[in-house]
């Protein structure tokens, strides 16, 4: 099926967005028609027990007797990597926790996870408004767009 | 001068909505699950005689690409405009003619809800129908489809239309 111009226009518009940029004729398409999966990396899940797992029994003893200790819970249920490193450390220096155990918490901090994040297809997004714009952009009228934008 | 004893409701001329050969253009082929799609702006709904129609009985026709989950659901909205300009005062972004619509999400919660045709994974890729009742306000609607199944809708043109039939209310002595 042929667009009309209006709707080759919007189509050219479209693949001239900054995202397209590298893809195949073929990933262009699936880029636009079909969910794709996006590798992500996030910050790990800080857990009370995570971290409490990896510092000495001395440092535990020390830590389930400090008047901050709410405060700090709170920081990690908030995942605030900022102020428990400068939780760190604070406890470093008031001796609740010495070197090796700061060393570890922050290696604590700094893993990773990670993820495959869903992308959903630009056809949702893309021509909004296109009068008779087809849900579906047949192959043909893709290809020639895409030479034409991108070939 | 005698007072009508009672009144009922006389059914008006029907408009359908399709991706070809219908009063109104909607084209629902291949649209993709979460995607939105717009009809053409009705002509006015006021008869001459009659004013506005007293409700619109709504019937609504889908099929989808691959079977979908039980209880999975076609949306329908309706966005009404009070003048006869396909583009002009409408809400929720709606031009007012046939075309995919951006944001569908947020946009739809400014259209009235009409209704959802809940799917039966039963009926697999065939078509499935469901009948809304609409109490209109304005004199021209825009019928606007959120497809929620979890599947592309249906490939074939003649498996998905959208009927409205206006109602009048008529006095009777």
């Amino acid at each position: 099926m042929s667009l009309t111009p209006a709707q080759e226009m919007a189509l050219k518009a479209e693949l001239g967005r900054s995202e397209y940029d590298g893809l195949t004729e073929s990933d262009a398409s699936d880029r636009l028609h079909v969910t794709t999966q996006k590798a992500k990396t996030v910050p790990a899940e800080l857990s009370v027990s995570g971290l409490l797992g990896v510092i000495s029994s001395t440092g535990q003893a020390n830590l389930s007797s400090h008047p901050m200790l709410g405060e700090i819970r709170r920081d990690i249920d908030n995942q605030d990597r900022t102020a428990l490193g400068v939780w760190i450390s604070v406890l470093t220096a008031g001796g609740v926790i010495d070197a090796a155990d700061a060393t570890n918490l922050s290696a604590q901090l700094a893993l990773t996870t990670d993820l495959t994040e869903e992308v959903p297809p630009r056809i949702l997004e893309a021509f909004g408004g296109v009068e008779g714009m087809p849900n579906v952009i047949d192959s043909a009228d893709f290809s020639a767009a895409y030479q034409e934008v991108r070939g | 001068m005698t007072l009508p004893d009672y009144s009922h409701l006389e059914a008006g001329t029907k408009i359908t909505w399709a991706s070809s050969g219908g009063d109104k253009t909607l084209t629902l082929t291949s649209l993709a699950n979460d995607a939105a799609r717009e009809g053409d702006k009705s002509d006015s709904l006021i008869d001459g005689t009659k004013g506005l129609p007293e409700l619109l009985e709504i019937l609504f026709e889908t099929a989808v690409n691959a079977t979908a989950t039980d209880g999975k659901t076609v949306e329908l909205y309706i966005g009404e405009s009070d003048n006869a300009t396909a583009g002009t005062d409408n809400p929720g972004n709606l031009t007012g003619a046939d075309a995919a619509l951006s944001n569908p999400d947020e946009l739809k919660r400014q259209l009235y809800y009409a209704g959802a045709l809940v799917l039966s994974n039963a009926r697999t890729t065939n078509v499935q129908k469901q009948r809304f009742v609409y109490f209109p306000t304005c004199a021209y609607v825009v019928p606007l489809v959120v497809n929620k199944s979890g599947q592309t809708l249906h490939a074939t043109a003649g498996n998905h239309s959208l009927e409205i039939t206006p109602y009048y209310r008529k006095l009777i002595d």
